[in-house]
């Protein structure tokens, strides 16, 4: 009847901003990211460390491990952005007040920013921890942008869902797990190629994968969120 | 928004095995506040949801009609104001950076000094930089009345507005309804004795 | 129907092990799987899009009926995408000596598994019926752009081991005579059963829905 005042930036701006502000001085996602991606880093370092990997099975041993790495991360901290504003009781006020694609767009490029944090400390922490040698490492950091990016794009409508359901924790992964594996067995090869060295070509068609299925997720996820977000 | 009705038909809810309500009409035009009364448990709060749209009904229907047209309440959710006791605040944020955060989603994009003026309107301007964490639980209350009004919404839904209010704050309640019902129309669901007087239709649940 | 159901099975059954010859290029008497393996992997696979259809229903209409055809979809699918990963085990334990190979094909039809179960998790955690059936309907449909990807884009990026399918590249049927007559009569077989079955299922769901309903 009548249309808003405010314009979908400005909403998406407002809500971005409120929640690094709130995750700023809580900290509770960004410590439970953090921490388990850093415990688990360094387990893996130890505990591998003594033993040789051989040089034909490194890159995708490896790839391997730091996609576990970043997978459970997210699971550990994901999920909050949606969770808390259940458990606080402060989602009606945001339902009445914001746009659904508002809420949705805000909350998942906050997750971006987490994952994007996240990825940028462990990944070159996990590189020379695990002595990995890579061949490409532009194609390897594009290859790690993508799959976190795809990453995002699949969890957050997923995190909204886990925030209504009340059993949520292990729900997070158990429901996440199928819908991300085939992005992440994607990015594990195409981490695993640029490591080893790979052409452009293959590059462009791996990061080509990775960026439709996270494309698909991301507008399937923009149609769908209302249909969680308010009952 | 003279010409502004909420109109329920046949509304009917049941919870569990119990019947909230059943063959409901309700036809609340400008200038009225609707009383909901009712013992704990009758479905004040559920019939609450109902209106504003929160909730579908298992049977019947609820429309805003405005401006000869009509849509579900659900279509004007950026317009319309809430305050319920299941609503909160959060609590990390300062009551001037909640003000702000969202003026600027409601689109009324106030500055500063507004959004100051305004947190003097309910008393809370020496605190309003701090945390809402600190806030008094009467100074939370009148921060929630704050940003159920601020927008001027044309139906004003309240649930148990006194609660934590001592008499200057109900004061505040007074005149937010008083303010409302020049505006458009007010949905006053509660217990509280001081309220009843507010009511110009009553509706008692729970029988 | 039940009749027909039942000697159709009976059928397969007797043409799987008697009527086709052995396939050249498998061990032993291996290559009768494809009779119950393929069949099976085919109806699990139909059941998802059965459910994932009833669940854009749902979510567009609202409409509890389907709901019910949506869930009762993903439970059976469930049972059937169990069967294709053990008979697909199986198989591959006789043919290349371990049950797990990681193959793309194989890995698809688990994850499809993973899917249907964690759609059954999601769906015993919430307790009001509407937003149970509001959000493994979101599920069902969200999980339709992994389905596409396993089914089209995974297996064409990698070589598999898995011995040529009536979906592959050349889109080319290879199977002859009695093994190609065998195994589409086993496919429209195991296609009725599953009609049939999920048929008998809704029906018993609207019963015990009503029966709930009556109660109040």
């Amino acid at each position: 009847m009548e249309p808003k005042n405010s314009s979908l930036v400005n909403e998406v701006l407002a809500i971005l901003n409120k929640d690094l502000v709130s995750e700023f001085r809580t900290k509770v996602a960004l410590n439970a990211i953090f921490l388990f991606s850093l415990t688990v880093l360094f387990l893996v370092s130890f505990v591998v460390g003594p033993y040789k990997i051989r040089t034909l099975d490194q890159p995708a041993i490896l790839s391997a491990w730091l996609w576990i790495i970043v997978f459970f991360s997210g699971m550990s901290g994901l999920d909050r952005v949606f969770v808390k504003e259940e458990e606080t009781s402060t989602a009606p006020g945001l339902q009445l007040a914001a746009r659904s694609s508002a809420v949705f767009l805000g909350k998942f490029l906050f997750n971006l920013c987490l994952m994007g944090m996240m990825g940028a400390v462990v990944t070159p922490l996990y590189i020379v921890l695990m002595e990995f040698s890579i061949a490409s490492p532009l194609y390897f950091a594009a290859e790690v942008f993508f799959g976190i990016l795809g990453m995002t794009t699949g969890v957050t409508l997923i995190a909204a869902m886990v925030a209504k359901a009340r059993m949520k924790g292990a729900l997070f992964s158990i429901l996440s797990f199928p819908i991300i594996i085939p992005l992440l067995l994607v990015a594990i090869e195409g981490t695993s190629k640029a490591a080893t060295g790979i052409s452009s070509m293959e590059f462009l068609r791996s990061i080509s994968v990775i960026g439709s299925f996270a494309g698909a997720m991301f507008v399937l996820s923009l149609i769908l969120f209302e249909k969680v977000w308010i009952e | 928004m003279a010409d502004l009705q909420l109109v329920a038909e046949g509304l009917g809810q049941a919870f569990g095995r119990t019947r909230l309500f059943s063959a409901l009409d309700l036809q609340v035009p400008s200038g009225d506040v609707l009383l909901v009364r009712g013992p704990n448990g009758s479905g004040k709060s559920t019939l609450l949801r109902i209106l504003s749209g929160f909730m579908r009904p298992q049977e019947g229907q609820v429309a805003v009609r405005w401006q000869g047209k009509e849509c579900p309440p659900r279509k004007l959710f950026h317009r319309i104001g809430m305050c319920t006791p299941e609503m909160r605040l959060y609590e990390e944020l300062t009551g001037m950076e909640t003000m702000a955060f969202f003026s600027k989603l409601r689109g009324v994009d106030r500055d500063e000094k507004t959004l100051q003026e305004l947190l003097r309107s309910v008393g809370l301007e020496t605190s309003r930089h701090r945390w809402v964490k600190v806030y008094s639980s009467g100074m939370k209350q009148r921060l929630k009345l704050l940003l159920a009004t601020f927008h001027e919404p044309p139906i004003l839904y309240l649930d148990e507005p006194g609660s934590n209010l001592d008499d200057e704050g109900m004061d505040v309640v007074g005149r937010i309804i008083e303010a409302q019902k020049a505006r458009g129309v007010v949905i006053l669901a509660t217990n509280d004795t001081r309220e009843f007087a507010y009511g110009t239709q009553e509706l008692f649940l729970g029988q | 129907m039940n009749i027909l159901v039942f000697l159709w099975i009976l059928a397969i059954c007797f043409m799987a092990f008697l009527f086709a010859p052995v396939a050249e290029g498998f061990i032993g008497e291996s290559s009768r799987i494809v009779f119950f393996h393929v069949p099976m992997a085919w109806v699990a696979v139909l059941s998802f899009l059965v459910a994932a259809f009833h669940a854009v229903q749902y979510l567009r209409t609202g409409q509890d009926e389907s709901d019910l055809k949506s869930s009762v979809a993903a439970r059976q699918g469930f049972f059937y995408s169990i069967l294709a990963t053990v008979t697909g085990a199986i198989f591959a334990k006789i043919m290349w000596g371990s049950y797990w190979n990681w193959d793309p094909r194989e890995t698809s039809i688990t994850i499809l598994l993973f899917v249907y179960a964690a759609y059954l998790v999601l769906r015993s955690s919430i307790d009001d019926p509407r937003r149970r059936a509001n959000l493994t309907a979101v599920y069902a449909a969200f999980a339709i752009v992994p389905a596409i990807f396993l089914t089209f884009v995974i297996p064409r990026m990698y070589t598999s081991l898995h011995p040529d399918t009536l979906i592959n590249v050349e889109a080319k049927i290879k199977m002859q005579g009695r093994i190609l007559g065998t195994f589409l009569f086993s496919l429209g077989g195991f296609t009725l059963f599953y009609v049939w079955l999920y048929r008998l299922e809704c029906r018993i769901q609207r019963l015990i829905s009503v029966k709930e309903g009556s109660h109040e």
